[in-house]
């Protein structure tokens, strides 16, 4: 059944025609929620609340934005809120980050460059763990779900001028912190 | 510190828009300019990196079931809730029928000759079953209400369990701050009063129905303003303070050009922030601003070197040397950058 004609019966309380419309958004919310709470416990957890949030929510869609700008937003604002909320405990998990969000490794690739990018990818999912949530929240919309300006400025409330700021601040941030461990990336290379 | 232009090209080169031949400029420089050529390269593996991070993420079979069955739980509730409501304005009109039913029939009035006697009796019982519909309509009404309310609880307590005791600290009433957590608002729900009068049932269902509709979905657009609203009432508190300090004369001050005075100012709270200050911004003629920040004086160095970069005119004066321990306050000037 396509997307309003789903909208439509999740409005009027249908929980079927909601979770088959959510299902097609869950993986990505998914994404979101693990990069922004950097653990799966967490993200699961925002996962959970953002879509009971939407479900509250959904007979108050009014078609203004896209129906996935309306859902990432939601999203975000669920793991701000859990973020605000536990912000003198941070609790990573690299690990599990490498695991689930990355695409598997080459073929190809030797023992020692396998070892080699892990150790890589897990740094910089460390790094982008390491930056103030506005600025973590634009850069994972921009450089990992791969959102256009406009759309990330929907997403997070404020105007596209802001968030060309954060993101590239963010990605300075990032370069620094990658410049200063240049060991674990030179042999990556481009 | 790198050289003007690169910094721009790097986003560029991030959003995928860097045509050939600026990237081998970018290269060119890189091979050029030791300082930018530790940027540049991190820039690239950057880029090489995130091209293999998965947008998508697959959830964990338990986890997906879970939120299926919170969702159809909810659903339920939200079923139960409005045939609750339903029956109780229903049943109201119900009986208050059969109470003016049991009045006109004159089953409980003796047998009369007389008209007038008749409806002496016709009255009596009226006014009887009145009082009696009004205390039964009373009492249906209140436990319709209870068990909504206890449907609706068990709701909210599921969705509001973990948070209940560790609400984001916003100042604002209960209201909003539920508001702010995207929850609805615990409200006991409205029922039609029982005023002694008798409900036509079509009224009774029109009630009903026009209470289903006051429900407010949660996250309307007026939500998600009344959520802003909430957090700005909480910077409200900050912007307070820093008023109160901007009695006090700042420390040092310090002017910037930018080519959006709006966009600059966002951005020097944003930087505030993460210096763990706050800022109070303050137009003024002119399409200027001035912006108080109140920081740390250990911290105060590095964001006005942070501040400076915003600086549009491609000529930005040194910034000041803050000294002292403690709490400071700068006041930035940004001011309009001619046009070229």
């Amino acid at each position: 059944m396509e997307e309003s004609r789903l909208i439509q019966r999740a409005s009027g309380g249908d929980a079927a025609a909601f979770n088959e419309l959510l299902g097609q958004h869950e993986r990505r919310m998914y994404a979101v929620a693990l990069r922004m709470c950097g653990n799966p416990e967490d993200a699961q957890d925002c996962l959970q609340e953002a879509m009971l949030r939407v479900w509250r929510a959904i007979s108050g869609f009014k078609g203004q934005s896209s129906f996935s700008t309306w859902v990432y937003r939601i999203t975000m604002n669920t793991c701000l809120d859990e973020l605000r909320k536990r912000k003198n405990r941070p609790n990573t998990s690299l690990d599990t980050l490498v695991e689930a969000g990355w695409s598997p490794p080459d073929e190809g690739d030797t023992p020692e460059r396998h070892a080699l990018r892990r150790e890589a990818r897990q740094s910089l999912e460390g790094f982008i763990q390491e930056l103030p949530e506005d600025m973590r929240a634009a850069v994972v919309l921009r450089d990992i779900q791969g959102y256009a300006y406009d759309e990330i400025a929907e997403i997070l409330g404020t105007n596209v001028g802001t968030i060309k700021s954060r993101i590239s601040r963010g990605r300075e941030k990032l370069r620094e912190k990658i410049s200063a461990r240049s060991e674990l990336f030179d042999r990556y290379g481009v | 510190m790198i050289c003007k232009d690169v910094s721009g090209m790097l986003d560029r080169l991030m959003d995928g828009e860097l045509t050939a031949d600026e990237r081998r400029e970018l290269e060119a420089h890189g091979r050029e300019c030791p300082e930018c050529a530790e940027e540049i390269r991190a820039a690239f593996e950057m880029k090489a990196l995130f091209e293999e991070a998965l947008p998508e993420v697959d959830v964990p079979l338990a986890v997906q079931a879970k939120w299926r069955g919170a969702v159809r739980e909810a659903a339920k509730q939200d079923r139960k809730k409005k045939w609750t409501r339903w029956i109780g304005s229903a049943a109201a009109a119900v009986v208050v029928l059969a109470g003016v039913g049991l009045a006109l029939n004159g089953s409980l009035a003796p047998k009369q000759n007389s008209t007038s006697e008749k409806l002496a009796v016709v009255q009596e019982a009226a006014v009887a079953a009145e009082a009696n519909e009004v205390e039964y309509a009373a009492e249906a009404v209140n436990e319709a209400d209870a068990v909504a309310e206890v449907a609706y609880e068990a709701n909210a307590v599921d969705f509001a369990a973990e948070t209940a005791d560790e609400a984001p600290v916003i100042e604002t009433d209960g209201e909003s701050e539920a508001l702010a957590m995207g929850y609805d608002a615990p409200k006991s729900v409205a029922m039609p009063e029982a005023t002694g009068e008798p409900l036509p049932v079509a009224e009774a269902a029109g009630a009903a129905m026009e209470m289903e509709a006051e429900e407010p979905a949660m996250e309307t657009e007026e939500a998600f303003e009344e959520e802003d609203a909430a957090f700005e009432d909480a910077a409200a508190g900050d912007q307070a303070m820093c008023a109160a300090l901007a009695q006090q004369s700042p420390a040092c001050e310090y002017a910037i050009q930018a080519m959006s005075v709006e966009v600059a100012c966002e951005v020097i709270g944003d930087l505030a922030e993460e210096f763990e200050g706050s800022a109070d911004v303050q137009s003024v003629e002119g399409g200027s601003a001035n912006v108080y920040v109140e920081l740390d004086a250990a911290s105060a160095g590095e964001f006005l070197a942070a501040v400076a970069k915003l600086d549009d005119a491609g000529n930005p004066a040194e910034p000041p040397r803050v000294s002292g321990e403690g709490t400071v306050l700068v006041l930035l000037v940004v001011e309009p950058a001619e046009g070229e």
